[in-house]
Protein backbone atom coordinates (compact mmCIF):
# COMPACT_ATOMS: atom_id res chain seq x y z
CA UNK A 1 0.00 0.00 0.00
CA UNK A 2 2.54 2.22 1.02
CA UNK A 3 4.45 2.18 -2.87
CA UNK A 4 1.14 2.45 -4.38
CA UNK A 5 0.96 6.03 -2.46
CA UNK A 6 4.17 6.97 -3.06
CA UNK A 7 3.83 6.37 -6.60
CA UNK A 8 0.85 8.58 -6.62
CA UNK A 9 1.60 10.99 -4.97
CA UNK A 10 5.09 11.33 -7.34
CA UNK A 11 2.50 10.99 -10.11
CA UNK A 12 0.62 13.31 -9.38
CA UNK A 13 3.45 15.79 -8.27
CA UNK A 14 4.91 15.17 -11.83
CA UNK A 15 1.41 16.09 -13.36
CA UNK A 16 0.55 19.18 -12.17
CA UNK A 17 4.02 20.21 -12.84
CA UNK A 18 4.55 19.48 -16.15
CA UNK A 19 0.73 20.61 -17.04
CA UNK A 20 0.71 23.93 -14.90
CA UNK A 21 2.18 26.22 -17.85
CA UNK A 22 -0.61 25.40 -19.83
CA UNK A 23 -3.36 26.53 -17.31
CA UNK A 24 -1.36 29.31 -16.39
CA UNK A 25 0.30 31.08 -19.51
CA UNK A 26 1.79 34.14 -17.69
CA UNK A 27 5.30 34.55 -19.06
CA UNK A 28 6.24 36.00 -15.46
CA UNK A 29 4.83 32.68 -13.85
CA UNK A 30 6.63 30.21 -16.13
CA UNK A 31 9.98 32.46 -15.60
CA UNK A 32 9.25 31.81 -11.75
CA UNK A 33 9.22 28.42 -12.56
CA UNK A 34 12.03 27.89 -14.52
CA UNK A 35 13.85 29.83 -11.37
CA UNK A 36 11.99 27.10 -8.98
CA UNK A 37 13.36 24.77 -11.16
CA UNK A 38 16.94 26.13 -11.07
CA UNK A 39 16.49 25.90 -7.18
CA UNK A 40 15.45 22.28 -7.13
CA UNK A 41 18.38 21.27 -9.16
CA UNK A 42 20.88 22.86 -6.32
CA UNK A 43 18.52 21.41 -4.07
CA UNK A 44 18.80 18.25 -5.04
CA UNK A 45 23.20 18.67 -5.13
CA UNK A 46 22.67 19.32 -1.53
CA UNK A 47 20.62 16.59 -0.84
CA UNK A 48 24.38 14.45 -1.60
CA UNK A 49 26.48 16.38 0.66
CA UNK A 50 24.24 17.87 3.00
CA UNK A 51 21.39 15.33 3.73
CA UNK A 52 23.69 12.20 2.81
CA UNK A 53 27.13 12.75 3.92
CA UNK A 54 25.93 15.58 6.26
CA UNK A 55 28.57 17.82 5.28
CA UNK A 56 27.64 21.16 5.41
CA UNK A 57 29.04 22.62 1.98
CA UNK A 58 28.81 26.01 0.12
CA UNK A 59 30.28 25.49 -3.19
CA UNK A 60 27.30 25.33 -5.36
CA UNK A 61 26.63 28.24 -6.35
CA UNK A 62 30.28 28.51 -7.44
CA UNK A 63 30.11 25.36 -9.43
CA UNK A 64 26.14 26.89 -10.74
CA UNK A 65 28.02 30.05 -11.83
CA UNK A 66 31.01 27.62 -13.52
CA UNK A 67 28.56 25.34 -15.14
CA UNK A 68 26.93 28.83 -16.63
CA UNK A 69 29.93 29.92 -18.04
CA UNK A 70 30.86 26.95 -19.24
CA UNK A 71 27.14 26.30 -21.00
CA UNK A 72 28.05 30.05 -22.72
CA UNK A 73 31.10 29.00 -24.11
CA UNK A 74 29.95 25.83 -25.87
CA UNK A 75 26.67 27.10 -26.84
CA UNK A 76 28.10 30.35 -28.38
CA UNK A 77 30.78 28.06 -30.03
CA UNK A 78 27.74 26.54 -31.80
CA UNK A 79 28.13 23.27 -30.18
CA UNK A 80 24.51 21.49 -29.30
CA UNK A 81 23.29 22.18 -26.04
CA UNK A 82 23.65 18.22 -24.73
CA UNK A 83 27.62 18.82 -25.22
CA UNK A 84 26.79 21.72 -23.13
CA UNK A 85 25.22 19.52 -20.45
CA UNK A 86 28.07 16.91 -20.12
CA UNK A 87 30.27 19.68 -19.67
CA UNK A 88 28.63 22.09 -17.01
CA UNK A 89 28.22 18.42 -15.76
CA UNK A 90 31.93 18.29 -15.74
CA UNK A 91 32.72 21.61 -14.74
CA UNK A 92 30.39 21.50 -11.82
CA UNK A 93 32.31 18.02 -10.49
CA UNK A 94 35.59 19.44 -10.85
CA UNK A 95 34.79 22.48 -8.84
CA UNK A 96 33.07 20.32 -6.18
CA UNK A 97 36.45 18.34 -6.41
CA UNK A 98 38.17 21.30 -6.46
CA UNK A 99 36.75 22.56 -2.78
CA UNK A 100 37.23 18.78 -1.63
CA UNK A 101 41.20 18.75 -2.54
CA UNK A 102 42.65 20.76 0.27
CA UNK A 103 40.64 18.50 3.15
CA UNK A 104 40.18 15.27 1.37
CA UNK A 105 41.61 13.55 4.17
CA UNK A 106 39.26 14.91 7.27
CA UNK A 107 36.38 17.16 5.13
CA UNK A 108 34.33 17.52 8.15
CA UNK A 109 34.42 20.64 9.00
CA UNK A 110 37.37 21.99 7.00
CA UNK A 111 35.01 21.97 3.48
CA UNK A 112 32.82 24.28 4.95
CA UNK A 113 35.20 26.89 5.36
CA UNK A 114 37.11 25.51 1.66
CA UNK A 115 34.06 25.65 -0.34
CA UNK A 116 33.09 28.43 1.08
CA UNK A 117 36.31 30.27 -0.08
CA UNK A 118 35.94 28.85 -3.18
CA UNK A 119 32.62 30.01 -3.85
CA UNK A 120 33.87 33.70 -2.79
CA UNK A 121 36.48 33.56 -5.32
CA UNK A 122 34.37 32.49 -8.25
CA UNK A 123 31.80 34.85 -7.41
CA UNK A 124 33.82 37.59 -6.62
CA UNK A 125 36.64 37.27 -8.96
CA UNK A 126 35.98 34.73 -11.59
CA UNK A 127 32.56 36.02 -13.19
CA UNK A 128 32.93 39.76 -12.92
CA UNK A 129 36.24 38.60 -15.06
CA UNK A 130 34.40 36.22 -17.79
CA UNK A 131 32.21 38.78 -19.94
CA UNK A 132 28.58 37.73 -19.93
CA UNK A 133 27.78 37.54 -23.44
CA UNK A 134 24.43 37.22 -24.99
CA UNK A 135 23.17 34.29 -26.76
CA UNK A 136 19.87 32.74 -28.88
CA UNK A 137 18.40 30.13 -26.84
CA UNK A 138 19.09 26.51 -28.41
CA UNK A 139 17.15 23.87 -30.07
CA UNK A 140 17.33 20.76 -28.45
CA UNK A 141 15.89 17.55 -30.01
CA UNK A 142 13.75 19.83 -32.69
CA UNK A 143 12.06 21.72 -29.75
CA UNK A 144 12.68 25.45 -29.85
CA UNK A 145 13.63 26.83 -26.39
CA UNK A 146 12.89 30.17 -27.26
CA UNK A 147 9.25 29.97 -25.67
CA UNK A 148 9.43 30.09 -21.85
CA UNK A 149 6.75 27.09 -21.76
CA UNK A 150 9.29 24.99 -23.44
CA UNK A 151 12.33 26.03 -21.39
CA UNK A 152 10.06 25.33 -18.50
CA UNK A 153 9.40 22.03 -19.75
CA UNK A 154 12.90 20.81 -20.91
CA UNK A 155 14.08 22.06 -17.44
CA UNK A 156 11.58 20.06 -15.53
CA UNK A 157 12.90 16.82 -18.03
CA UNK A 158 16.39 17.76 -16.56
CA UNK A 159 15.06 18.27 -12.95
CA UNK A 160 12.96 14.49 -13.01
CA UNK A 161 16.02 12.85 -14.71
CA UNK A 162 18.71 14.33 -12.22
CA UNK A 163 15.95 13.59 -9.30
CA UNK A 164 15.45 9.74 -11.08
CA UNK A 165 19.39 8.98 -10.64
CA UNK A 166 19.29 10.29 -6.98
CA UNK A 167 16.58 8.18 -6.30
CA UNK A 168 18.31 5.20 -8.23
CA UNK A 169 21.70 5.83 -5.95
CA UNK A 170 19.96 6.21 -3.02
CA UNK A 171 18.88 2.42 -3.41
CA UNK A 172 22.04 1.75 -4.46
CA UNK A 173 24.83 0.03 -2.72
CA UNK A 174 26.96 3.86 -3.60
CA UNK A 175 24.04 5.51 -1.74
CA UNK A 176 24.24 3.10 1.42
CA UNK A 177 28.04 4.16 1.50
CA UNK A 178 27.52 7.60 1.36
CA UNK A 179 24.47 7.68 3.71
CA UNK A 180 26.35 5.25 6.16
CA UNK A 181 29.71 7.87 6.25
CA UNK A 182 27.29 10.77 7.04
CA UNK A 183 25.30 9.26 9.61
CA UNK A 184 27.86 6.92 11.41
CA UNK A 185 31.57 7.08 10.15
CA UNK A 186 32.78 4.23 12.40
CA UNK A 187 30.03 2.17 11.23
CA UNK A 188 31.33 2.94 7.76
CA UNK A 189 34.42 2.29 8.20
CA UNK A 190 33.52 -1.24 9.80
CA UNK A 191 31.78 -1.75 7.27
CA UNK A 192 34.83 -1.78 4.55
CA UNK A 193 33.88 1.97 2.85
CA UNK A 194 36.89 3.93 1.76
CA UNK A 195 35.42 7.38 3.21
CA UNK A 196 38.57 9.40 0.95
CA UNK A 197 36.99 7.92 -2.04
CA UNK A 198 33.07 8.12 -1.12
CA UNK A 199 33.95 11.64 -0.40
CA UNK A 200 35.22 12.43 -3.25
CA UNK A 201 32.25 10.75 -5.53
CA UNK A 202 29.57 12.27 -3.34
CA UNK A 203 31.06 15.79 -3.80
CA UNK A 204 31.86 14.81 -7.26
CA UNK A 205 28.33 14.08 -8.12
CA UNK A 206 27.02 16.69 -5.77
CA UNK A 207 29.12 19.22 -8.54
CA UNK A 208 27.69 17.51 -11.07
CA UNK A 209 23.72 18.58 -10.40
CA UNK A 210 25.02 22.19 -9.58
CA UNK A 211 26.66 22.43 -12.69
CA UNK A 212 23.33 21.70 -14.31
CA UNK A 213 21.42 24.13 -12.66
CA UNK A 214 24.07 26.49 -14.25
CA UNK A 215 23.11 25.20 -17.37
CA UNK A 216 19.50 25.99 -16.83
CA UNK A 217 20.01 28.80 -15.88
CA UNK A 218 22.52 30.40 -18.26
CA UNK A 219 19.77 29.42 -21.17
CA UNK A 220 16.96 30.60 -19.06
CA UNK A 221 19.21 34.19 -18.93
CA UNK A 222 20.69 33.58 -22.52
CA UNK A 223 23.70 35.13 -20.68
CA UNK A 224 25.34 34.70 -17.11
CA UNK A 225 22.99 34.54 -14.32
CA UNK A 226 22.74 37.69 -12.21
CA UNK A 227 25.78 37.81 -9.45
CA UNK A 228 23.14 37.49 -6.94
CA UNK A 229 22.00 34.15 -8.11
CA UNK A 230 25.51 32.65 -7.54
CA UNK A 231 26.93 34.89 -4.43
CA UNK A 232 28.08 32.78 -1.07
CA UNK A 233 25.13 34.18 0.41
CA UNK A 234 22.56 32.49 -2.03
CA UNK A 235 24.76 29.00 -1.53
CA UNK A 236 23.59 29.83 2.38
CA UNK A 237 19.67 29.90 1.53
CA UNK A 238 19.69 27.40 -1.09
CA UNK A 239 20.42 25.30 2.13
CA UNK A 240 16.96 26.23 2.85
CA UNK A 241 15.15 23.72 -0.23
CA UNK A 242 16.77 20.47 1.13
CA UNK A 243 15.83 21.07 4.63
CA UNK A 244 12.39 22.01 4.24
CA UNK A 245 11.64 19.35 1.80
CA UNK A 246 13.97 16.30 3.68
CA UNK A 247 17.50 16.70 3.32
CA UNK A 248 17.87 13.16 2.80
CA UNK A 249 15.01 12.31 -0.39
CA UNK A 250 15.59 13.68 -3.49
CA UNK A 251 11.81 14.25 -3.69
CA UNK A 252 12.85 16.32 -0.84
CA UNK A 253 14.71 18.55 -2.61
CA UNK A 254 11.61 18.82 -4.95
CA UNK A 255 9.21 19.98 -2.21
CA UNK A 256 11.21 22.13 -0.86
CA UNK A 257 11.79 23.94 -4.15
CA UNK A 258 8.18 24.15 -4.78
CA UNK A 259 7.66 25.24 -1.03
CA UNK A 260 10.18 28.35 -2.17
CA UNK A 261 8.34 29.50 -5.02
CA UNK A 262 4.95 29.57 -3.48
CA UNK A 263 5.99 30.94 -0.61
CA UNK A 264 7.84 33.28 -2.85
CA UNK A 265 4.09 34.14 -4.74
CA UNK A 266 2.66 34.79 -1.58
CA UNK A 267 4.45 37.12 -0.33
CA UNK A 268 4.23 39.13 -3.88
CA UNK A 269 7.95 38.31 -5.16
CA UNK A 270 8.14 37.25 -9.04
CA UNK A 271 10.49 34.47 -8.39
CA UNK A 272 12.29 32.38 -5.23
CA UNK A 273 13.99 35.22 -3.88
CA UNK A 274 17.02 34.89 -0.84
CA UNK A 275 14.97 36.59 1.45
CA UNK A 276 12.20 34.43 1.06
CA UNK A 277 14.48 31.42 1.19
CA UNK A 278 16.10 32.72 4.44
CA UNK A 279 13.07 32.89 6.37
CA UNK A 280 12.15 29.10 5.01
CA UNK A 281 15.88 28.02 6.36
CA UNK A 282 15.12 29.75 9.54
CA UNK A 283 11.44 27.94 9.64
CA UNK A 284 12.90 24.71 8.61
CA UNK A 285 15.38 24.12 11.54
CA UNK A 286 12.89 25.57 14.17
CA UNK A 287 9.99 24.05 13.47
CA UNK A 288 10.38 21.15 10.90
CA UNK A 289 13.69 19.17 11.85
CA UNK A 290 13.98 15.98 9.35
CA UNK A 291 11.52 18.46 6.66
CA UNK A 292 8.27 18.00 5.19
CA UNK A 293 8.83 14.81 3.55
CA UNK A 294 9.47 12.20 6.31
CA UNK A 295 6.71 14.24 8.03
CA UNK A 296 4.63 12.83 4.90
CA UNK A 297 6.02 9.61 5.58
CA UNK A 298 5.46 9.15 8.74
CA UNK A 299 1.66 10.09 8.45
CA UNK A 300 1.44 7.50 5.80
CA UNK A 301 2.45 5.02 8.29
CA UNK A 302 0.52 5.74 10.66
CA UNK A 303 -2.96 6.14 8.62
CA UNK A 304 -1.94 2.45 7.31
CA UNK A 305 -1.41 0.80 10.21
CA UNK A 306 -5.10 2.43 11.74
CA UNK A 307 -6.43 1.04 8.45
CA UNK A 308 -4.94 -2.47 9.31
CA UNK A 309 -6.19 -2.19 12.51
CA UNK A 310 -9.82 -0.80 11.50
CA UNK A 311 -9.78 -3.81 8.71
CA UNK A 312 -8.78 -6.41 11.27
CA UNK A 313 -11.52 -5.28 14.15
CA UNK A 314 -14.24 -5.10 11.35
CA UNK A 315 -13.17 -8.86 9.86
CA UNK A 316 -13.86 -10.03 13.81
CA UNK A 317 -10.18 -11.49 14.09
CA UNK A 318 -7.85 -11.34 17.00
CA UNK A 319 -5.10 -9.14 17.42
CA UNK A 320 -1.42 -10.32 15.60
CA UNK A 321 0.12 -10.35 18.57
CA UNK A 322 -2.83 -12.15 20.50
CA UNK A 323 -3.15 -14.75 17.78
CA UNK A 324 1.13 -15.23 18.44
CA UNK A 325 -0.25 -16.01 21.92
CA UNK A 326 -2.21 -18.38 21.12
CA UNK A 327 -0.21 -20.11 19.22
CA UNK A 328 2.06 -20.39 21.94
CA UNK A 329 0.04 -21.75 24.06
CA UNK B 1 51.44 -18.13 12.83
CA UNK B 2 49.02 -20.62 12.44
CA UNK B 3 46.07 -18.99 14.12
CA UNK B 4 43.76 -17.41 12.28
CA UNK B 5 43.48 -14.43 14.72
CA UNK B 6 46.31 -13.20 16.80
CA UNK B 7 46.13 -10.30 19.01
CA UNK B 8 49.35 -9.43 20.09
CA UNK B 9 49.98 -7.05 23.54
CA UNK B 10 46.97 -4.89 21.92
CA UNK B 11 46.71 -2.14 23.80
CA UNK B 12 45.18 1.18 23.55
CA UNK B 13 43.50 3.96 25.83
CA UNK B 14 42.03 2.29 28.79
CA UNK B 15 42.72 -1.35 27.55
CA UNK B 16 45.43 -3.49 29.24
CA UNK B 17 47.43 -5.62 27.14
CA UNK B 18 45.71 -8.45 25.71
CA UNK B 19 47.03 -11.62 23.87
CA UNK B 20 44.79 -14.33 22.47
CA UNK B 21 44.67 -16.79 19.27
CA UNK B 22 42.37 -18.38 17.38
CA UNK B 23 42.63 -21.19 15.16
CA UNK B 24 40.68 -21.34 11.69
CA UNK B 25 37.36 -22.93 12.74
CA UNK B 26 37.75 -22.27 16.49
CA UNK B 27 35.92 -20.19 18.92
CA UNK B 28 37.46 -18.64 21.59
CA UNK B 29 35.33 -16.58 24.21
CA UNK B 30 37.38 -13.90 25.80
CA UNK B 31 36.82 -11.45 28.71
CA UNK B 32 37.56 -7.76 28.80
CA UNK B 33 36.75 -5.09 31.11
CA UNK B 34 36.43 -2.68 28.09
CA UNK B 35 34.94 -5.12 25.55
CA UNK B 36 33.24 -2.40 22.85
CA UNK B 37 36.95 -0.54 23.74
CA UNK B 38 38.71 -3.81 23.04
CA UNK B 39 36.96 -4.28 19.49
CA UNK B 40 36.88 -0.83 18.26
CA UNK B 41 41.39 -1.32 18.34
CA UNK B 42 41.19 -4.65 16.84
CA UNK B 43 38.98 -2.72 14.56
CA UNK B 44 41.36 -0.30 13.98
CA UNK B 45 39.14 2.48 15.43
CA UNK B 46 40.21 3.56 18.44
CA UNK B 47 43.63 4.62 18.46
CA UNK B 48 45.77 1.05 19.53
CA UNK B 49 49.80 -0.26 20.00
CA UNK B 50 50.26 -3.75 19.69
CA UNK B 51 49.46 -6.79 16.66
CA UNK B 52 46.57 -7.96 15.02
CA UNK B 53 47.49 -10.40 12.54
CA UNK B 54 44.95 -12.16 10.02
CA UNK B 55 45.83 -15.82 8.68
CA UNK B 56 49.17 -13.90 9.17
CA UNK B 57 48.88 -10.28 7.30
CA UNK B 58 49.41 -7.89 9.76
CA UNK B 59 46.60 -5.68 10.21
CA UNK B 60 47.92 -3.23 12.97
CA UNK B 61 48.84 -0.66 9.89
CA UNK B 62 46.15 -0.94 7.89
CA UNK B 63 43.32 1.55 8.02
CA UNK B 64 39.33 0.28 9.58
CA UNK B 65 37.77 0.04 6.22
CA UNK B 66 41.33 -2.13 4.45
CA UNK B 67 40.67 -4.43 7.47
CA UNK B 68 37.14 -5.38 7.18
CA UNK B 69 38.35 -5.72 3.16
CA UNK B 70 41.10 -8.03 4.24
CA UNK B 71 38.23 -10.28 5.81
CA UNK B 72 38.31 -8.97 9.52
CA UNK B 73 34.63 -8.46 10.38
CA UNK B 74 33.19 -7.09 13.94
CA UNK B 75 29.71 -6.67 15.27
CA UNK B 76 29.01 -4.81 18.37
CA UNK B 77 25.58 -5.76 18.76
CA UNK B 78 24.49 -2.18 18.65
CA UNK B 79 23.26 0.22 15.75
CA UNK B 80 23.31 4.08 15.57
CA UNK B 81 20.20 5.31 13.75
CA UNK B 82 20.36 5.68 10.10
CA UNK B 83 18.11 7.65 8.70
CA UNK B 84 17.32 7.12 5.12
CA UNK B 85 18.24 3.50 5.41
CA UNK B 86 16.29 0.54 6.04
CA UNK B 87 17.23 -2.57 8.11
CA UNK B 88 17.59 -4.47 4.42
CA UNK B 89 20.29 -1.87 3.59
CA UNK B 90 21.90 -2.26 6.60
CA UNK B 91 22.35 -6.18 6.12
CA UNK B 92 23.72 -4.99 2.99
CA UNK B 93 26.69 -2.85 4.23
CA UNK B 94 29.70 -4.36 3.15
CA UNK B 95 27.83 -7.55 1.75
CA UNK B 96 30.47 -9.46 -0.38
CA UNK B 97 29.01 -10.98 -3.37
CA UNK B 98 28.01 -14.53 -3.73
CA UNK B 99 30.30 -14.77 -6.80
CA UNK B 100 33.13 -12.63 -6.47
CA UNK B 101 34.29 -12.98 -10.01
CA UNK B 102 30.88 -11.08 -10.97
CA UNK B 103 31.64 -7.10 -11.30
CA UNK B 104 29.62 -5.12 -8.97
CA UNK B 105 27.90 -2.02 -10.68
CA UNK B 106 30.14 1.80 -10.97
CA UNK B 107 28.39 4.10 -9.42
CA UNK B 108 27.37 5.82 -12.78
CA UNK B 109 25.69 2.79 -13.75
CA UNK B 110 23.63 2.38 -10.35
CA UNK B 111 22.80 6.20 -11.23
CA UNK B 112 21.70 5.39 -14.50
CA UNK B 113 19.70 1.98 -13.78
CA UNK B 114 21.49 -0.29 -16.43
CA UNK B 115 20.43 -3.52 -16.60
CA UNK B 116 23.75 -4.91 -14.85
CA UNK B 117 23.04 -2.49 -11.60
CA UNK B 118 19.31 -3.31 -11.41
CA UNK B 119 20.43 -7.20 -11.38
CA UNK B 120 22.95 -6.63 -8.92
CA UNK B 121 20.16 -4.88 -6.74
CA UNK B 122 18.13 -7.71 -7.22
CA UNK B 123 20.63 -10.49 -6.82
CA UNK B 124 21.72 -8.65 -3.37
CA UNK B 125 17.95 -7.63 -1.88
CA UNK B 126 17.08 -11.75 -2.25
CA UNK B 127 20.17 -12.60 -0.58
CA UNK B 128 19.62 -10.46 2.56
CA UNK B 129 16.08 -11.56 2.52
CA UNK B 130 16.84 -15.36 3.12
CA UNK B 131 19.61 -14.44 5.20
CA UNK B 132 17.03 -12.17 7.66
CA UNK B 133 14.40 -14.85 6.70
CA UNK B 134 16.58 -17.41 8.84
CA UNK B 135 17.01 -15.09 11.97
CA UNK B 136 13.92 -13.39 12.38
CA UNK B 137 13.91 -10.16 10.70
CA UNK B 138 12.00 -10.62 7.93
CA UNK B 139 9.50 -8.18 8.81
CA UNK B 140 12.29 -6.16 9.86
CA UNK B 141 13.90 -5.57 6.28
CA UNK B 142 12.00 -2.84 4.89
CA UNK B 143 11.69 -0.85 8.02
CA UNK B 144 13.72 2.57 8.68
CA UNK B 145 16.78 1.74 10.17
CA UNK B 146 15.82 4.62 13.10
CA UNK B 147 15.08 3.70 16.81
CA UNK B 148 15.45 -0.03 16.44
CA UNK B 149 14.97 -3.02 19.24
CA UNK B 150 17.86 -3.09 21.06
CA UNK B 151 17.47 -7.15 20.22
CA UNK B 152 16.75 -6.42 16.48
CA UNK B 153 20.13 -4.14 16.26
CA UNK B 154 21.99 -6.79 17.62
CA UNK B 155 20.45 -9.51 15.21
CA UNK B 156 21.12 -6.67 12.47
CA UNK B 157 24.44 -5.69 13.27
CA UNK B 158 25.73 -9.34 13.77
CA UNK B 159 23.92 -10.59 10.14
CA UNK B 160 25.83 -7.73 8.38
CA UNK B 161 29.00 -8.46 9.98
CA UNK B 162 28.45 -12.28 8.71
CA UNK B 163 27.13 -11.01 5.39
CA UNK B 164 31.09 -9.68 4.58
CA UNK B 165 32.19 -13.37 4.55
CA UNK B 166 34.76 -12.71 6.69
CA UNK B 167 37.74 -14.98 7.96
CA UNK B 168 37.70 -13.63 11.62
CA UNK B 169 34.69 -12.34 13.36
CA UNK B 170 34.90 -10.16 16.56
CA UNK B 171 31.71 -10.54 17.91
CA UNK B 172 30.50 -8.54 21.23
CA UNK B 173 28.38 -10.22 22.98
CA UNK B 174 25.16 -9.08 23.93
CA UNK B 175 24.58 -9.44 27.37
CA UNK B 176 22.44 -6.45 27.60
CA UNK B 177 19.16 -8.87 26.04
CA UNK B 178 18.03 -11.97 27.44
CA UNK B 179 20.45 -14.40 27.24
CA UNK B 180 17.87 -16.38 24.58
CA UNK B 181 18.74 -13.71 21.93
CA UNK B 182 22.60 -13.91 22.09
CA UNK B 183 21.95 -17.57 22.08
CA UNK B 184 20.24 -17.56 18.96
CA UNK B 185 22.66 -15.15 17.80
CA UNK B 186 25.85 -17.18 18.32
CA UNK B 187 24.01 -20.46 17.28
CA UNK B 188 23.94 -18.56 13.96
CA UNK B 189 27.75 -17.30 13.92
CA UNK B 190 28.14 -21.23 14.78
CA UNK B 191 26.59 -22.39 11.89
CA UNK B 192 29.24 -20.19 9.61
CA UNK B 193 32.13 -21.50 11.79
CA UNK B 194 31.27 -24.57 11.26
CA UNK B 195 30.47 -24.07 7.64
CA UNK B 196 32.97 -21.64 6.51
CA UNK B 197 35.82 -22.47 9.03
CA UNK B 198 35.22 -18.78 10.30
CA UNK B 199 37.26 -17.62 13.53
CA UNK B 200 35.23 -16.58 15.99
CA UNK B 201 36.32 -14.14 19.12
CA UNK B 202 33.40 -13.33 21.46
CA UNK B 203 33.97 -10.51 23.47
CA UNK B 204 32.52 -10.31 27.12
CA UNK B 205 32.25 -7.48 29.30
CA UNK B 206 34.62 -8.48 33.08
CA UNK B 207 37.88 -9.95 33.84
CA UNK B 208 38.45 -13.67 34.82
CA UNK B 209 35.16 -15.05 33.46
CA UNK B 210 35.77 -18.18 31.60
Amino acid sequence: VSGRVRGGAVAAGVSVAALWPFVITSTTAQRAGVQALVLALLGLSLTVTVGWLRLPTLFHTGAMALGAWATMRVLLAGQSVLLALVVAAGVGAVTGLAALAPVWRRPRPGLVVTSLVLSTVIWAVVVPRVGARGFTRPVIVGIDLGSDRALYLAALVVVLAAAAALGNLHRSETGRRLITLGAAPDLALRCGVRPDVTWAVGVALSGMVAGLAGLVAAVAQQSMPAAAAVSPAAAVTALAVPLVGGSLWATGSLVGAATAAVAARLVGSPEPAIAVQGALLVLAVLVLPGGLVPLARRAAARAAVSVRSQAVSLSGRSRPHARVRDGLR
Amino acid sequence: VTAALLLDCLQGPGLTSTRAAVGPGEWLRLAAAQPDGLIEAIAGIAPATGGVVLDGTELAGLAADARQRAGLATATCRLPDLQGLRVGDVLLLGRSPARPTARPPRWWQEALGTSRARAAQADAEAAVRNLAGRLGLAGWVDRDAVDLPPQVAARADTLRALGSRPRAVVWRRPEWLDPSVADDLAAVIDGERRRGGVAVLEVVSGVGRP
